[in-house]
């Protein structure tokens, strides 16, 4: 791929043609007719990831040559264009593209800088497990501390997470993954003897349940960022095509 | 003067039945006893199950009907069946049958009658085990379990440790208080899986067991119990004991019926006409091995006409005609000529070896044509009925099979691949038995039994411990050797012990371990059928203690040779006893420097639980590139009618390659072990699959320790456009078993391998997998 670029920037640059370089020479056509293919082969890969039955080629190797399509075509089109750009329709579906293609070299990053991190690889249990250990372990805390002192429920009060299911928890700081030993001696210090052992026990609990809790927000984090480029992705690459039909279409029409 | 009868039945099953309509049809007087309900086998079958009618391709022809169909409908069937013949059926129970001059005295629980001809078709089922304690007799007190779902809220006591037991037990657990009376401490003579669920059942709370304990008196809503600590007394609603059955065969032995062995499963043996050995006593069914209701009600029509002298061509004929019409000459010269050809199946009753033939495959092959090949996984046993076969040895050279005898027996025993390629080397007719078939023939036929576990036993100790020592010392090692099986886990032998006897691995792998310097156990390799264990400590003079643990990594078969005997033998074998111990001193070196020492410990340790020491070939994901986008299941589920057989998100991980839940295509596939129908089968190169004879009964699903298979319903609905235009598909209704079948329709190879944009998917043989993993390790 990038041999052939290579080869299209000299070939752009030996070429001079009259009237100067716009999409209008033959290279201009030439080029032109290439990245709009190029987008074509690009968008086929939605079709190519859900033909299961395909034999001929492995997916790995055609998301492989769609990364490396895609990134070309941001120096393709300019080349194309005679790098002429200005407030027209032309260039916005040019920007469109390459929001498009940004957008997929930001997924490509995080998948390969963040695929790590899923818990359930590491045999840790996926995110329906995590919630129910996290649950489970709700229900022990209730069980150790029912019919205990005032202080104990106070303890807990302090001390426990609440935890929900919420989007917000991908943005801001990521939760601790231990009770803060401070905050925990400073609690301790008002306990009665008597409930010494219990509160033990409580601190405990909330501190694996923070390690879940932690774990389960590391998971949510990871999955929206993994996910979250396609809804930027797709649209983009709808507008993008969109509007390369119009730029063609208008081309021809006002010659 | 006693009731006199043409024919007395004894049993209302399929066979019964039918033989009786058969009679009331020629006008013979007949007498059929039952001493439960008609049909009482499927009468006792959960509500509404599908009753299967296997063989397909057997015609029925009898006056009873029957076909596939539920539960209700085959019964409602038969009842039809008797009061539109005329059978004169008679509830009672036969408590014994006498040989007289004029025939037979049959006294059953309402009195006394005559008979000339018997004919025993009481099945298998008629006599569970009971409690035999005071009140085991009580109405709550049942000995099957028909409809779970008839039970809600209540205390149920489940009696056993079985299938059976476990079973019931895990079906009322979800709406009823289980509890479980186990006699011993474990579940030994339950299969894996369901001593795995029930031990899971327990641990969550949801079965209270009760260990070591035993049944001391039943009382309406009270039961007393013996444990460990004491009496105990339980509230208990319901009791069901699911503690076995018994063979009733005290009972067939008290009329003269000779069993030819004293093995358990050893069944009475039947001429053609199914007489016993008892003139006019005929057995059918179950009790002389055909389980099939189908065979059965076929039985009770011919075994009427043979009463009658009319000499009736057995149902199957029109089966082997078949099978052997392509032979040149008749059917039944070629039918003779093939039985007097192989002395293994002479043994072989007339209905054991008519079922040989109809389950097998005549060839006919030319010179050259390779019959398998080296490192093939077909698990048939070929005899030469004429021509020659020639085995290519592994170790060079080559070997003849004369006509009459038999090779293919070594993947038959142990499930693992062909060891050697076979080939015609004169143009020859070859009977190809299935494994299943071969099996049966096995644990019913002694003779048969012995003479393949010899030529096993011969060639597993040619093969690997003793090549080009005399023929004849091995026989007499073979002679002596015995046989031992091991379950999943249980120790053969471990460090320390001294050492007497080495076990030559026949089926299963085991995995051998040692204490490393800091007294941790360290798994250190794995041997897998084929192998043995315990030579070094054999071969010396000295008393040797072993140097290492060796643990069951599966169900085990191995064959145990004695130091003693060996010692024995080659006293006065010099020559032998010198090549045994080169031998032996060149693989102890070859082990010192082989995969002992490269491999890790815990990477072992979680292959073996993980059953990869028993895969041919597993599914793994690589953590470090997977995005988690879960093509792999959608390219599953699209080839495979919607569901996907993998499981991304379970199994297990090490050193970031993680083994989702998908089929390993183990080397001895428990899923195969009992599968009615015969539906799991493997191919020539290692893969198991699922065919549509599947009758979704879920045997397979609860063996498989790794919980790849899964019940498929109906299809769902496709989410796709045209799906608005097309017929709605039909609910088929009936659920079947299906797990990984590694995409073998498509050419491609895997789709969820194909499918998976990053490459982290891969199906790989496990030594490629420890490979992999290894490098990651690194």
């Amino acid at each position: 791929m990038l041999i052939l670029l290579a080869l299209a920037i000299t070939l752009y640059v030996i070429d001079h043609p009259i009237g100067g370089r716009n999409g209008g020479t033959v290279l201009g056509y030439s080029y032109g007719i290439l990245a709009a293919l190029g987008m074509a082969i690009l968008m086929w890969y939605g079709i190519r990831k859900r033909a299961y039955y395909s034999a001929k080629t492995t997916l790995q190797g055609c998301l492989s040559f769609h990364v490396w399509l895609g990134v070309s075509l941001i120096v393709l089109v300019p080349l194309h264009a005679g790098l002429n750009f200005g407030w027209n329709l032309h260039t916005v579906a040019y920007v469109l593209m390459v929001l498009c293609i940004i957008s997929g070299i930001w997924g490509a990053v995080q998948f390969s800088t963040l695929a790590t991190e899923i818990g359930g690889h590491r045999g840790q249990g996926t995110t329906k497990q995590l919630l129910e250990q996290l649950e489970l372990l709700a229900i022990d805390l209730a069980r150790v501390s029912q019919g205990k002192s005032e202080q104990i429920q106070r303890l807990i009060k302090k001390l426990d997470i609440a935890h929900s299911q919420s989007l917000l928890q991908v943005f801001g700081e990521p939760p601790a993954r231990t009770v803060d030993p401070n905050r925990a001696a400073a609690c301790m210090t008002g306990v009665n003897t008597t409930d010494r052992e219990t509160a033990l026990k409580v601190i405990d609990l909330i501190d694996r349940r923070m390690d879940l809790h932690f774990k389960l927000n590391r998971e949510v984090r990871t999955a929206f960022w993994l996910r979250v480029w396609l809804y930027f992705h797709l649209p983009l690459a709808c507008g993008a095509m969109a509007l390369l039909i119009v730029h063609v279409f208008s081309v021809f029409y006002f010659l | 003067m006693p009731d006199h009868f043409d024919i007395a039945i004894i049993g209302a099953g399929p066979a019964g039945l039918s033989a009786a309509t058969r009679a009331a049809e020629r006008n013979l007087t007949h007498i059929l006893f039952e001493k439960g309900e008609v049909g009482n086998t499927v009468f006792c079958y959960q509500l509404k199950k599908h009753v299967m009618a296997e063989p397909g391709k057997l015609p029925l022809r009898s006056p009873v009907p029957f076909q596939a169909a539920t539960r209700e409908a085959v019964l409602e069937g038969w009842h039809a069946a008797i009061s539109k013949h005329g059978v004169n059926l008679r509830k009672a129970e036969v408590t014994a049958i006498n040989k007289t001059d004029r025939g037979f005295e049959i006294q059953s629980s309402t009195g006394v009658c005559t008979a000339n001809n018997v004919i025993l078709a009481i099945g298998l089922q008629g006599t569970p085990r009971k409690l035999g304690v005071p009140g085991g007799e009580l109405p709550h007190v049942a000995y099957t379990l028909a409809d779970p779902d008839a039970f809600q809220n209540k205390d149920i006591l489940v009696v056993g440790a079985g299938d059976a037991a476990i079973e019931n037990a895990l079906a009322l657990v979800d709406k009823n208080r289980v509890s479980l009376l186990n006699r011993g401490n474990d579940f030994p003579l339950a299969k894996d899986a369901n001593a795995t669920q029930m031990l899971k059942a327990i641990d969550a709370g949801k079965v209270r067991c009760y260990y070591s304990s035993s049944m001391v008196k039943v009382d309406a809503g009270q039961s007393v119990i013996s444990t460990p600590e004491g009496e105990l007394s339980i509230k208990c609603d319901h009791i069901i004991a699911r503690i076995g059955a018994i063979m009733p065969r005290k009972f067939l032995e008290s009329t003269g019926i000779k069993f030819p062995s004293a093995d358990m499963s050893a069944t009475p043996v039947v001429n053609h006409r199914y007489e016993s050995n008892v003139p006019g006593l005929f057995i059918l069914g179950a009790l002389i091995g055909y389980p099939l209701i189908k065979q059965a009600i076929n039985q009770g029509y011919e075994v009427i006409e043979h009463i009658t002298g009319n000499a009736v061509e057995p149902a199957d004929q029109v089966l082997i005609d078949e099978k052997l019409s392509h032979l040149p000459g008749k059917v039944l010269e070629n039918f003779e000529r093939i039985r007097a050809a192989l002395p293994l199946f002479q043994p072989l009753s007339e209905p054991q070896y008519r079922e040989l033939i109809i389950d097998s495959t005549v060839h006919v092959m030319e010179a050259g044509t390779v019959i398998f090949k080296r490192n093939d996984y077909t698990d048939s046993c070929y005899s030469v009925i004429s021509g020659k076969a020639e085995i290519d040895l592994p170790r060079g050279g080559t070997a003849t099979v004369e006509p009459g005898e038999y090779f293919g027996e070594i993947g038959l025993l142990s499930g693992r691949r062909r060891t050697a390629t076979i080939k015609v080397s004169e143009a020859a007719w070859l009977l190809e038995t299935p494994r299943k078939q071969m099996l049966k023939l096995i644990s019913s036929v002694e003779a048969v039994k012995k003479a393949i576990n010899k030529k096993f036993m011969t060639n597993a100790l040619q093969t690997s411990i003793f090549p080009d020592v005399e023929p004849k010392f091995i026989a007499e090692l073979v002679e002596r050797a015995t046989l031992r099986s091991f379950k999943k886990g249980e120790v053969l032998f471990s460090e320390g012990d001294i050492g007497d006897v080495l076990y030559v691995v026949r089926k299963g792998s085991v995995k051998i371990s040692r204490k490393n310097r800091l007294g941790a156990v360290v798994t250190q390799a794995y041997l897998a059928a084929g192998n043995y264990v315990g030579e070094m400590a054999l071969l010396s003079e000295e008393p040797q203690p072993r140097s290492a643990t060796v643990t069951a990594a599966v169900a085990c078969d191995t064959m145990l040779i004695s130091k003693q005997d060996l010692h024995e033998l080659l006293t006065g074998n010099p020559n032998a006893k010198a090549r045994i111990t080169e031998i032996a001193e060149a693989r102890h070196i070859e082990n010192l420097t082989g995969d002992w020492s490269t491999q890790s410990g815990d990477l072992l340790d979680f292959m073996l639980n993980q059953g990869v020491s028993d895969a041919e070939n597993v599914l793994l994901i690589d953590s470090d590139l997977c995005i988690g986008c879960d093509n792999c299941e959608s390219a599953c589920a699209a080839t495979h009618d919607g569901y996907s057989r993998l499981d991304r998100k379970g199994g297990k991980s090490f050193a970031s390659i993680q083994l989702p839940v998908s089929c390993r295509h183990c080397e001895n596939p428990l899923c195969m072990v009992d599968c009615p129908p015969d539906a799991l089968t493997r191919r020539a190169n290692g893969e198991v699959v699922i065919q549509d004879s599947c009758i979704g009964c879920g045997n397979c699903i609860r063996n498989c320790p790794y919980g790849v298979i899964q019940l498929i319903y109906d299809k769902p609905k496709s989410r796709s456009l045209f799906s608005l235009f097309k017929d709605k598909d039909q609910d088929s209704g009936a659920a079947k078993a299906g797990k990984c079948d590694m995409c073998s329709s498509l050419s491609s190879g895997p789709a969820c391998v194909r499918s998976c944009p990053t490459g982290a998917a891969m199906r790989v043989n496990p030594k490629v997998l420890i490979e992999i993993v290894a490098s990651k390790q690194q």
